[in-house]
């Protein structure tokens, strides 16, 4: 059989693997945070040795990986999402992904499945990068006190919600590099509200504002919060919202062409 | 069985029409040669074809199946290249091909065969943007019969190739054909199609003002023969009796209107047959081209 989610899935694979901005996102998170761990050693060499501090994996490690985070991470998304787009605005591709024996359907939620499996392995590796530089710290350092701090929870949780944030990020991004051919709406939309979400973040509407997430996983590992609050459920809904968006326009893509 | 049938198909952006009641007839097994003016509807109705415009009317028929109703089965059996060629700029040669293998599972042998058959084998693991436009072109046919269809709509598929090429893509096409491939194309070199066409349909602003096969259109047209013979006077008169259409004499000359190659073959008995000596014969047939802009003439009179 031809015509199957698999099959549909497996050429995404194929040809959206060729991009390097997929290396971008599963792998610069990772570089951030052992640049941050180099960052953490010279500063201890440079001001004569480690001393303790109250919980290293939220001030120490937390802070500074997570301030990049909320800046880089929609950046990241947005760069990687325009590409899996742009390979099919080159040449026109779009006729012959809308002339293969595949369901427009099939294509579309595989192409929308890639892009999220790619974001979970990249908060995954990330995820991992930051729980081995804590222990690495740890053995290396035991006075900074890794090993006398259980946060897991508070770190699952923060990479949990951060994971949701940006796949509800990344629907809203596939949405709008469907709708623009051009690049510098995409990433200039997720500039401004990236920028839009710091100011606004304190407000009780910036919730039901994907962009303020990355800002607020950032407050929250630094606040020690673990719960799962009315932006996250706001989040979940906004994936699937702007999925079907995204498809509604993709189908219309195909017919206007 | 027709490959292509469409009923009344009709295309509108806004109020302006860009397809009127088109009833396209593409017989299983022939090589269709769709010509048009530019703006004429041809890319519209080759995108309708492909469901890359929505036909809403359900009007078209590919190989006896609704297009509307089961585009997935059909799009199995159909290859297309369409205005320029598609393919991956990242990707290489080869594995652009292997993209259409992941969905159609022919394997590598199949990618080799087709390389061979466009002579991109050479190629093979170039990035696809560093190719010439000819090779371009010739990786979007590769796309198009990767899949060994039994339809190929074609828009322009000779465009960027030289001539060398032009005439491999001839002999594709004829060798496809004799597969028993039906091959829909359009192109603007009409001395190709008139080489490799079975079948013409021409279109003039978004109306179908021919349709049927090459000789049938090429029968249409009034040709003129000139027979240079020992007594043009007599000849003359012989033809008249034989109720051929004498437009003049001119010295020796007999200038007459035929139409058809079975006309002129017994214009040529009937002279011999009453001892009358053909010195010369001279015909001027008008070609696909000629026959194409007088068309296109007498539909806009």
């Amino acid at each position: 059989m031809t015509n199957t989610f698999y099959t549909a899935f497996l050429s995404e694979k194929f040809k959206l693997l060729r991009n390097r901005q997929i290396f971008g996102v599963l792998i610069a998170p990772v570089l951030l945070i052992f640049a941050i761990d180099a960052y953490i050693i010279y500063d201890i060499i440079r001001s004569g040795g480690a001393t303790g501090v109250p919980n290293p994996w939220k001030v120490l490690l937390g802070r500074y990986v997570f301030q990049f985070f909320y800046l880089l991470y929609p950046i990241l998304i947005a760069l990687f999402v325009y590409a899996c787009c742009d390979v099919e605005y080159r040449n026109n591709n779009y006729k012959v992904l809308f002339t293969l024996p595949l369901d427009k359907s099939k294509i579309f939620f595989s192409k929308a499945v890639f892009i999220l499996l790619t974001i979970l392995f990249s908060i995954l590796f990330a995820y991992a990068a930051f729980l081995i530089s804590g222990y690495i710290l740890g053995l290396i350092y035991p006075v900074l006190g890794f090993q006398n701090h259980d946060y897991r929870l508070v770190i699952f949780f923060s990479f949990l919600k951060l994971l949701i944030t940006l796949s509800a990020i990344s629907m809203i991004q596939l949405a709008l590099s469907l709708l623009f051919k051009s690049f510098i709406y995409p990433i200039g939309i997720s500039m401004f509200m990236l920028v839009f979400s710091v100011f606004v973040a304190q407000k009780s509407f910036s919730d039901f504002i994907p962009y303020t997430g990355t800002y607020k996983a950032f407050l929250d590992i630094m606040n020690e919060n673990d719960d799962f609050g009315r932006l996250d459920y706001s989040n979940i809904a906004m994936i699937f919202l702007f999925m079907l968006l995204s498809f509604y326009i993709f189908r219309q893509k195909g017919l206007f062409r | 069985m027709e490959s292509i049938l469409t009923h009344q198909l009709s295309f509108k952006i806004g109020p302006k029409t860009i397809l009127d009641h088109i009833d396209l007839h593409v017989p299983d097994k022939s090589v269709y040669g769709y010509l048009g003016r530019n703006g004429a509807g041809k890319s519209t109705t080759i995108k309708l074809l492909l469901g890359l415009l929505e036909d809403r009317a359900d009007a078209i028929f590919i190989r006896g199946k609704s297009l509307k109703a089961d585009r997935s089965a059909i799009y199995a059996n159909v290859g297309n290249l369409v205005e320029a060629p598609c393919y991956y700029t990242k990707l290489t040669v080869f594995e652009n091909l292997k993209y259409l293998d992941i969905i159609h599972k022919k394997g590598n042998k199949r990618i080799d065969a087709v390389l061979e058959m466009v002579d991109l084998r050479k190629e093979k693991r170039k990035k696809a943007s560093t190719l010439s436009m000819g090779m371009k072109q010739r990786l979007g046919i590769a796309m198009a019969i990767f899949h060994d269809p039994q339809l190929l709509i074609l828009d322009e598929p000779l465009n960027g190739l030289d001539p060398q090429g032009i005439v491999e893509m001839r002999n594709l096409f004829r060798m496809l054909n004799e597969q028993g491939k039906t091959i829909f194309l359009s192109s603007h070199i009409l001395s190709e199609l008139e080489k490799i066409a079975t079948h013409i349909g021409i279109i003039e602003g978004g109306k179908m003002i021919f349709q049927g096969t090459k000789n049938e259109l090429l029968g249409q047209v009034e040709r003129e023969a000139r027979l240079r013979t020992s007594d043009a006077t007599r000849a003359a008169m012989v033809l008249n009796n034989a109720e051929f259409s004498v437009l003049r004499t001119e010295g020796q000359t007999v200038v007459v209107k035929i139409s058809g190659d079975n006309h002129f073959d017994q214009m040529i008995k009937c002279l011999v047959q009453q001892q009358i000596e053909i010195y010369g014969l001279e015909s001027h047939n008008a070609d696909l081209e000629q026959i194409f802009i007088n068309l296109i003439a007498r539909s806009n009179d």
